[in-house]
């Protein structure tokens, strides 16, 4: 199909009107196909992680993990929305819920560490603050 | 005379989806054990373009088309009306997940208080003053009424660049620590941005 192309006056190029009623349906064809495509594409990853799935079991675990890991980080999504919809039932203010729910999402998982400066009462052989236990004061004094 | 065979002319609504929405999606169903959560977003996300497009047809606006990405969705509506007409075009999308949200609070079952929370972030998430989110394009009308000339669009421009500076520099900081969720929503952020300009 040739294009012509009508120029105004000024000599400025004017956009042809819209093509033929052939060349419309070859247009939708074409997206239609490529729709098709990808889709096809979609459900041929699809498969394959399913069937490697079926067959690695294992090794599909250690993939799938590593790949939540990388975009969730340490955060169970599941877990975070479950929390966020049940302070929204009870009660709990949007701007709260949706800053605990970044909160438990983006921020890394804080490591518990035990802190052993409070607990010290000189039996371990470290320096105590030298005051008496409950259980040293029921003992009658330090053993 | 149009014949059967002819096409309609006029309104044409097209449907497109980008590899990169394919990608996302396998993404999300392949991190997510039973499938639930990516469908409970699916349907949010679904009845937020839903409420762009009741609010095109409120406004008598034509809908032009689709178009699934990796950034989101897009309807492409071919636009013609007030200020006011275009922000609640913007608003009604995140509106919509909000008013879902709310209704579904309170309902009982798990499936629903998940689903109100997803409504929830996926409402303040398109509330991101960053285009072409719903959130850019609101900032962007609001200011480009309140201040003359290009100042507005000019500002609307550097909210957006802040927030995704912002984004990226603070997921530098939390993925260095072990987290790299708010990294990566940062660069998908900046990706849409640099799109969407």
């Amino acid at each position: 199909m040739s294009s012509r192309v009508r120029r105004s006056g000024g000599g400025r190029r004017v956009r042809p009107a819209s093509g033929s009623w052939a060349e419309e349906v070859r247009q939708k064809d074409r997206a239609a196909g490529r729709l098709l495509r990808q889709l096809g594409v979609a459900l041929a990853i699809f498969a394959l992680w399913m069937g490697l799935r079926q067959s690695l079991p294992d090794q599909a675990a250690v993939w799938g993990s590593a790949l939540d890991r990388l975009l969730t980080g340490t955060a169970d999504l599941r877990e975070a929305f479950a929390q966020l919809g049940e302070d929204l039932s009870q009660g709990e203010g949007v701007a709260v819920a949706v800053g605990n729910w970044c909160e438990t999402v983006f921020l890394p998982e804080e490591t518990e560490e035990t802190d052993e400066t409070d607990e010290t009462d000189g039996t371990d052989g470290t320096e105590g603050t030298g005051e008496l236990t409950e259980p040293q004061l029921e003992n009658g004094g330090a053993a | 005379m149009r014949t059967a065979a002819q096409p309609r002319t006029g309104r044409r609504f097209a449907f497109r989806a980008t590899p990169g929405f394919w990608v996302v999606l396998a993404l999300l169903i392949m991190t997510e054990e039973g499938y639930g959560l990516s469908l409970l977003f699916f349907a949010a996300a679904v009845c937020h373009e839903l409420g762009h497009l009741l609010a095109a047809w409120a406004l008598g606006l034509p809908v032009e088309g689709l178009t699934l990405s990796a950034v989101g969705a897009e309807l492409r509506i071919r636009r013609g009306c007030s200020w006011l007409g275009e922000l609640a075009l913007a608003l009604a999308g995140p509106g919509v997940n909000l008013l879902l949200a709310l209704g579904c609070r309170r309902l009982p079952g798990e499936t629903r208080q998940l689903f109100a929370g997803v409504n929830v972030i996926l409402a303040c998430f398109n509330l991101l003053p960053v285009p072409p989110l719903d959130g850019g394009q609101a900032v962007r009308l609001i200011l480009g009424r309140l201040l003359p000339g290009r100042g507005g669009w000019r500002t609307a421009r550097a909210v957006a660049d802040l927030t995704c500076g912002g984004a990226v520099g603070a997921g530098l900081w939390l993925a260095w620590r072990g987290n790299p969720t708010l990294l990566l929503l940062g660069l998908w952020l900046t990706m849409g941005r640099i799109r969407g300009k």
